[in-house]
């Protein structure tokens, strides 16, 4: 035995990292280091190494006589090594394929980390638009493929199907009002994938690429495989360390020149706890049209009073027998305090710990893996944990077997999550109606003295909660169980002939407990909630695969599979609305007869389908597939469905000779047509429980009709491609055209309440997507010591409604203040709201102009809904560069959407309280509205310019009206610095004498920057309603956030 | 591939069928409540005993979508299908039958003069026949319609069936000769609304000679909380005390209260910080409404009574004091036999011994009152009407429109032109979800604005 020792470069003498050598005729092999070193024992001694490494010509060195080697690699013209995952798991060559691939390495990923891996996809691929939630760490990820085709409002129906090592999971969000609580953002389901287990990501976009995954992959397919102990030998162990701090990135820019009040008056009696007892001048206000900021003497909630208390201590002050208070408030400075508000928040942070172990030797490899992720977010006493825990594995039983499973424990948990929307759950509405008096630490204590746990302490007890006592008493806890695992058997029955049989599940069962203080606006004497949701999907599949090869010229592949799928689901939701002891949440502890809710639904499907793949000469690829779904949820007669595709692939450049820059050219075409079916008990309407009222039971009407006769959903596709490579590979252009069409859509369609429904379940309704996705790497400069590699993808899709149903004009998918309305031959996206009334004579030189109301100085809301654009954005463009300098690497990632439209109800409603900055204009002074006055009749109008001055209340309160949307509505552009990764690895000889096989070291940020036109919040947002993710309305956001820090990796 | 999909496809979790008292319990209560917590913030702000002084814009009639047009509409199938269930072979029962038509008719009543006209006919036909987007009927029709329900409700309960097990009926218990009282004092009510367009002389006399409506409080169609919970609880207890505090008595209702010396304004109203009884004027805006708080603090509404209590205040559908009153003006415009006098003071008395004034001699008094003594002016009768009928829907407010009396001014700061409103607007979902009726019923009213009158208040009888 001896040791031989080398270096594996490319053909411009660069290090080739990963490269790998396995000694012929034997499984026995290693793969380089980062500079390309590697070294391998050799039983026998002169033996021949099998060298390969991804794009390039395998090469077979002979060792005889030699003990060291430097191997040289050339670059493979037709990229024939490149291997990507294909539906079902299926290993195939790239240039083969019809239609589009990308993958994302888990290198890509791991480095600058994201909590959700969803968010780490945002300006990678072309065709992936991600939109992140603001809920901080934790929070949903909207993943959209290609475009929006369903009009379903559930946040499920536009997601694409997420698969783990060949077992589909649950992606569904979760996010539950009702019981008089507002909705909290429990994170989407794959969230609780675990990056540093991701050895890459394959997204499968068009319905061609997925049809084998029938209807779930109808809005494509990401494919996730975990890490393994392949290619190791021996054990590995590998440590990474991934600490993140969070700051704000975008604030709402509130003023600090104006007080709490209203007519620029006030003083605190208290907090319009009792006004007509205790009075005070406009101290039950929450707005800030109060007084100038200048220091002068006012009684405030934190003025202390002759009874030693605080003013704001209203329930504990002395009182006469009449109820007013005996003691007198001892006026305190009025102050302007710059950056109040954000004070309040603290800098996050995210620590994640993973340790690997790695091993396995020529019949087998394992890999164990321990991540513990611990953040904390930017609101105080908000966190998201997760440990998750993988065992994979794999053995090589004997010549014909081979078994290999994995496990996947995840366990994510929050002592209270943020709470979304408007309303006073969410800290975001307290600062939009505020007092910018207050002092943010006058409010830390608070509990008012001698009732502590019983009652808070504020500067208003009208409307609001103290924000420390929301966010340390009111809590929203989240703990998820979740198991993903599965088994697999490979069996080799004849030359050519496979056999594959898998089973696997995603379980998951989640508590979220809501405990509400006494005293809380809305549960004045308390509330406990618990949500228990158990989810589970189970599928099980074989397939069976045969390939040969003709002659020279022909190979063939053949495939048969099955597959078996049960959904199951439980909610089960129970509140103690009222308690009786404070501070107990115990369900024993109810003051009033607790209130539930809960449902239980089943789901199965089975699945036969077969694909065949024909190859001719290595340069044309002829693909088919078909399969037939029998889905339990729809009626018996429609529950059968078939659906094919097909799809060819030329490689031009092994088909003709070009000239030499040309280093490859394919051209590729592929059509699918998919079904889809629907949610369990869609077929028969149901009754509803109410609560007792007065000890008698109640039921509801069924509000939503349903439909007996449903049929699938079928989405047809079409898309052409073509992938250009030019000067060795410096310089590639992928391009892919698509349309797709999805009809006679399963849609619960909104109808008139005075019909006896709110909703009717229908088969209608054609959305046509197209797009264009142009995906352009290119290697500028590439020398020993500095490379520099770009990569640019640009998606534009347009979803457009060619149908509704008969004679419907117009469909309400959802609504959260605006509606999402599609209508026959606009796009799908469009919003509909108000706006003021305008001119609208296209002719008249005021065309667009507001037309004031000359009683009022004022311009006035117009009922009729207008629409305010589009949500979607006219095109995305990621650019990605990065550069390697010798150990030095640095990667920027820029992340462009352009075009689209939002609202942001922060703006609306904090114009209309006079918080944010743009309302001191016109304070001192009054405002004239821009606009016109009719002067005129209504039929013969005549506009002359408005120059009737209003005070500045009356002028933002009715301009930024929440009920008129169109205001507040911007252009949802914007460029973000989305990623940079600056990164060192450690030379190979630094730790000679030690175990550790390498290290590196990197800075990472994420977010860092933002251009946009709204300075008060961030465009990427969704706002949760109806447990609905609803695009296009920016709702009390949360601020987002940037990150930055540094990961740490060892392997030994 | 299907064996099991049936069974695998049955709801577990909700029934597909359900019994009538289930549905009573639902429909009585909700529309029994719904009623009230309008009359009691709304109503009353429209027949001005009550005004905001903060967030004033109802009162200013910068309106947009109310919420009853989805009430109504959303609580109609189940009435619709406790009157399928009463009248289904195995389930039969004239009881139910009658408390269904009688519901219905008031729901309908309620949504014309409220809206106009509104969907009818077609309406609550998505089940039978499909219709997702029904026709909206004028306002003549679906008075024919909610009379003849009443008729209809009158026969079957008259038949006096009873119901056995839990009746599910918040407001009577089931028992069908009150709600005999109930309908026919509705299609009192109704047929004194269209007074000016028809000749309804005879069909008021017929009811009153036959004397099954609701003559005394005891037989007031009344839904007591029992507070158990949020939901059979007062609506206002359950609330912000803020928000308690936004409403406070309005001059104009403290006018009334002081000219008759009236106790009932101690009973509802709290006095101010300083003692006194000080009203707001309806309309003022946000700006001038707070200022006049802090100027005046005007009284709030009684405390113990509408706050703190879950209990004590009751929604009711009628009561004997508004039937009293509408017999009193029937008597004096001639429609029935009788002294209008007589159901004047009737009318003041049974609305004072619901709140609690029960001393006859205090009444007797209050009644000889030379401001309040009957003196044959509709005027007065409906100044004590529109007191009789605080926290009654928006009852006070459609007599103001048939009426004009007591005359009611805009605010200060009103966005209506000066205009007092006399319709809601329809609700923008409609022009969505039902658009060409929607345009069609616009076209119909002259207008979806809050100024198109109805067909009732533009008779021309008086």
């Amino acid at each position: 035995q001896t040791t031989f020792t080398g270096t594996v470069l490319d053909e411009n003498q660069i290090p080739l990292p990963g490269a790998s050598l396995v000694i012929k005729g034997s499984s026995t092999g290693v793969a380089t280091d980062f500079d390309g070193n590697f070294s391998i024992e050799l039983p026998q001694g002169n033996e021949i190494l099998v060298v390969s490494y991804l794009g390039y010509i395998p090469s077979e060195f002979d060792t005889s006589g030699k003990t060291t080697a430097t191997i040289v690699l050339q670059p493979n013209s037709e990229q024939l090594g490149e291997v990507v995952v294909t539906a079902l798991g299926i290993k195939r060559e790239a240039k083969k394929l019809a239609y589009a691939v990308q993958k994302v390495s888990g290198e890509d990923i791991s480095k600058a980390k994201e909590t959700n891996v969803v968010n780490s996809l945002a300006g990678k691929l072309a065709g992936v638009q991600v939109t992140g939630g603001n809920s901080g760490v934790g929070s949903s990820s909207q993943i959209i493929i290609r475009g929006e085709s369903s009009l379903n409002p559930s946040p499920n129906a536009n997601s694409p199907l997420f698969v783990v090592d060949g077992i589909p999971i649950n992606n569904s969000v979760s996010s539950r009002s009702n019981e008089g609580n507002m909705e909290v953002d429990y994170g989407n389901g794959a969230q609780d994938i675990n990056p540093d287990d991701i050895e890459t990501m394959n997204v499968l976009k068009g319905p061609s690429a997925t049809a084998l995954y029938g209807s779930r992959g109808a809005n494509g397919v990401i494919l996730i495989t975990t890490k393994s102990g392949k290619n190791n030998k021996g054990i590995g162990v590998s440590y990474t360390n991934n600490t993140t701090f969070e700051s704000i990135l975008t604030f709402p820019e509130y003023q600090y020149e104006y007080g709490q009040g209203s007519n620029g008056q006030f003083a605190f009696a208290d907090g319009g706890q009792n006004r007509s007892i205790t009075g005070g001048v406009n101290d039950h206000v929450d707005e800030s049209w109060g007084p100038a900021l200048n220091g002068q003497l006012i009684a405030q909630h934190d003025s202390p009073t002759t009874s030693g208390l605080r003013a704001g201590d209203v329930h504990v002050r002395p009182r006469n027998a009449d109820g007013t208070f005996s003691d007198e408030i001892i006026a305190t400075p009025f102050l302007s305090r710059p950056g109040n508000i954000k004070s309040f928040f603290e800098t996050g942070h995210t620590i994640s710990n993973n340790i690997a172990l790695t091993g396995g030797n020529d019949k087998g490899n394992f890999r164990l893996s321990f991540t513990d992720l611990q953040s904390e977010g930017i609101v105080p006493n908000t966190d998201y944990n997760r440990r998750s825990y993988a065992l994979n594995g794999s053995y090589q039983l004997s010549d014909w077997l081979k078994v290999s499973g994995s496990m996947n424990y995840v366990n994510s948990n929050s002592g209270n999550r943020p709470v979304n929307s408007y309303g006073t759950e969410n800290i975001m509405y307290l600062w939009v109606w505020f007092g910018q008096h207050v002092d943010m630490d006058s409010l830390r204590d608070y509990w008012q003295p001698g009732l502590e746990g019983v009652q808070q302490y504020n500067y208003n007890y009208n409307y609001h909660d103290n924000p420390f006592f929301n966010v340390y008493e009111n809590t929203n806890s989240l703990d998820k169980d979740r198991v993903i695992t599965n088994m697999r058997a490979d069996i080799k029955l004849a030359k050519g002939l496979d056999f594959m049989f898998r089973t696997g599940f995603d379980y998951a069962n989640e508590l979220n407990m809501r405990k509400r203080a006494y005293s809380t606006q809305r549960f004045p004497k308390g509330q406990y909630r618990e949500d228990n949701i158990y989810a589970f999907e189970q599928n099980t599949d074989f397939l069976l695969g045969y390939n040969t090869t003709f002659n020279d010229d022909f190979d063939f592949g053949l495939s048969f599979g099955g597959n078996n799928r049960i959904v199951k689901n439980r909610y089960q939701r129970v509140s103690a609305n009222s308690l009786s002891i404070p501070g107990i949440y115990n369900f024993g502890n109810a003051a009033e007869p607790l209130t539930s809710s809960d449902y239980d639904d089943k789901k199965e499907i089975n699945s036969l389908y077969a694909f065949a793949n024909f190859g001719y000469k290595d340069y044309l690829f002829l693909d088919v597939t078909g399969r037939n779904d029998w889905s339990s949820t729809l009626p018996l007669e429609n529950s059968s469905y078939f659906y094919p595709s097909a799809g060819l692939s030329l490689i031009l450049s092994d088909m003709f000779t070009f000239p030499k820059t040309i280093t490859f050219a394919k051209l590729r075409a592929g059509w699918a047509s998919v079904g889809n079916d629907t949610d369990p008990y869609n077929l028969l309407s149901t009754y509803g429980f109410g609560t007792t009222f007065n000890g008698f039971s109640r039921v509801n009407s069924p509000s939503e009709l349903k439909l007996p006769d449903l049929k699938p959903e079928r989405t047809n596709s079409f898309e052409v491609g073509a992938d250009l490579r030019l000067f060795s590979n410096r310089l590639g252009l992928d391009v892919a055209l698509y349309r797709s069409e999805t009809k006679n859509q399963i849609i619960s369609l909104p109808v008139s309440n005075t019909s006896g429904y709110n909703k009717t379940v229908i088969n209608a309704g054609q959305v046509r997507n197209e797009g264009l996705e142009i995906t352009l790497n290119a290697t500028p400069i590439k020398s020993e010591n500095f490379t520099w590699n770009s990569n640019i993808n640009f998606t534009t899709n347009r979803g457009k409604i060619i149908a509704l149903a008969d004679e419907l004009p117009f469909y309400q998918i959802k609504e959260n203040y605006l509606i999402v309305g599609a209508e026959v031959g606009e796009r799908m996206g469009d919003l509909y709201g108000t706006g003021f009334v305008k001119v609208t004579d296209t002719n008249s030189p005021h065309y667009g102009k507001w037309i004031i109301n000359s009683d009022t100085g004022l311009p006035s809301r117009d009922s009729e809904l207008r629409n305010l654009g589009n949500y979607n954005p006219d095109f995305m463009l990621g650019f990605q560069n990065s550069f390697r300098y010798k150990n030095l690497n640095l990667g920027v990632l820029f992340d462009w959407r352009q075009g689209g439209v939002y609202h942001s109800r922060t703006v609306s409603i904090g114009g209309t309280t006079g918080l944010l900055d743009f309302t001191t204009e016109g304070r001192e002074t009054g405002i004239v509205a821009e606009g016109v006055i009719n002067t005129g009749t209504a039929e013969n109008p005549v506009y002359e310019k408005n120059t009737i001055n209003v005070p500045a209340s009356g002028y933002y309160s009715t301009v930024y009206n929440r009920s008129n949307e169109e205001t507040t509505m911007y252009d949802a552009s914007y460029v973000k610095l989305r990623e940079v990764k600056f990164g060192y690895n450690f030379p190979k000889k630094m730790f000679a004498q030690t175990p550790i096989a390498s290290a590196s070291i990197s800075l990472v940020g994420r977010n860092l920057a933002l251009w946009t036109e709204n300075p008060h919040v961030d465009p990427e947002t969704i706002s949760f309603s109806g447990g609905s993710v609803v695009p296009g309305v920016e709702d009390m956001a949360l601020p987002s956030t940037r990150s930055y820090g540094f990961n740490i990796n060892i392997e030994f | 591939c299907t064996a099991d999909f049936e069974e695998t496809n049955t709801n577990p979790n909700a029934p597909e069928m359900v019994s009538a008292n289930l549905l009573t319990a639902t429909a009585t209560s909700q529309i029994a409540r719904t009623l009230t917590s309008e009359g009691y913030s709304d109503g009353n702000t429209l027949t001005q005993l009550m005004a905001k002084n903060n967030f004033p814009g109802f009162g200013q009639f910068e309106w947009g979508d109310q919420g009853l047009w989805n009430f109504f509409y959303e609580i109609l199938p189940e009435v619709t299908d406790i009157l399928e269930i009463s009248r289904a072979e195995e389930t039969k029962n004239s009881t139910y039958e009658g408390i269904a038509l009688t519901l219905r008719a008031l729901c309908y009543a309620n949504l014309t003069d409220l809206y106009a006209n509104v969907p009818y006919t077609e309406a609550i036909t998505g089940k039978t026949d499909a219709v997702f987007t029904p026709k909206y009927d004028d306002q003549e029709t679906v008075y024919n319609g909610v009379l003849q329900d009443l008729v209809d409700a009158d026969a079957a309960l008259a038949l006096g069936e009873a119901i056995t097990g839990s009746t599910g009926d918040v407001i009577f218990d089931g028992d069908a000769s009150k709600w005999r009282k109930l309908a026919n004092s509705l299609r009192l009510r109704y047929l004194l609304r269209i007074s000016k367009q028809r000749d309804v002389s005879a069909q008021m006399q017929a009811i009153v000679s036959a004397g099954n409506y609701i003559m005394t409080n005891d037989d007031n169609a009344t839904l007591t909380f029992s507070g158990t919970s949020n939901t059979d609880s007062w609506p206002e207890s359950t609330g912000r005390i803020g928000g308690f505090d936004e409403k406070s008595l309005c001059t104009t209702g403290l006018e009334y209260l002081t000219r008759f010396n009236d106790p009932r304004l101690d009973i509802w109203f709290d006095r101010n910080n300083n003692g006194e009884y000080v009203g707001i004027p309806i309309g003022l805006n946000q700006d001038n409404a707070r200022a006049y708080d802090d100027a005046n603090s005007p009284s709030r509404l009684d405390v113990e009574l509408f706050y703190f209590s879950r209990t004590e205040a009751e929604a009711y559908i009628i009561k004997s004091s508004e039937v009293n009153f509408i017999l009193a003006e029937a008597a004096e415009r001639g429609f029935i036999s009788g002294d209008a006098e007589t159901f004047y003071n009737e009318g003041i008395r049974q609305s004072m011994k619901y709140w609690g004034v029960t001393d006859d001699a205090v009444i007797d008094a209050y009644l000889a009152q030379p401001s309040v003594a009957y003196d044959g002016s509709i005027e007065l009768l409906m100044t004590q009407k529109t007191l009789a009928l605080w926290n009654v829907d928006y009852q006070g407010w459609f007599d103001y429109r048939r009426t004009g009396l007591p005359a009611l001014e805009a605010g200060p700061d009103n966005e209506n032109q000066g205009l007092y409103p006399v319709r809601f607007l329809y609700p923008s979902s409609e022009q969505t979800l039902n658009e060409i009726n929607y345009k069609a019923a616009v076209e119909a009213i002259g207008g979806d604005n809050i100024n198109s009158k109805g067909w009732w208040e533009t008779g021309t009888r008086y």
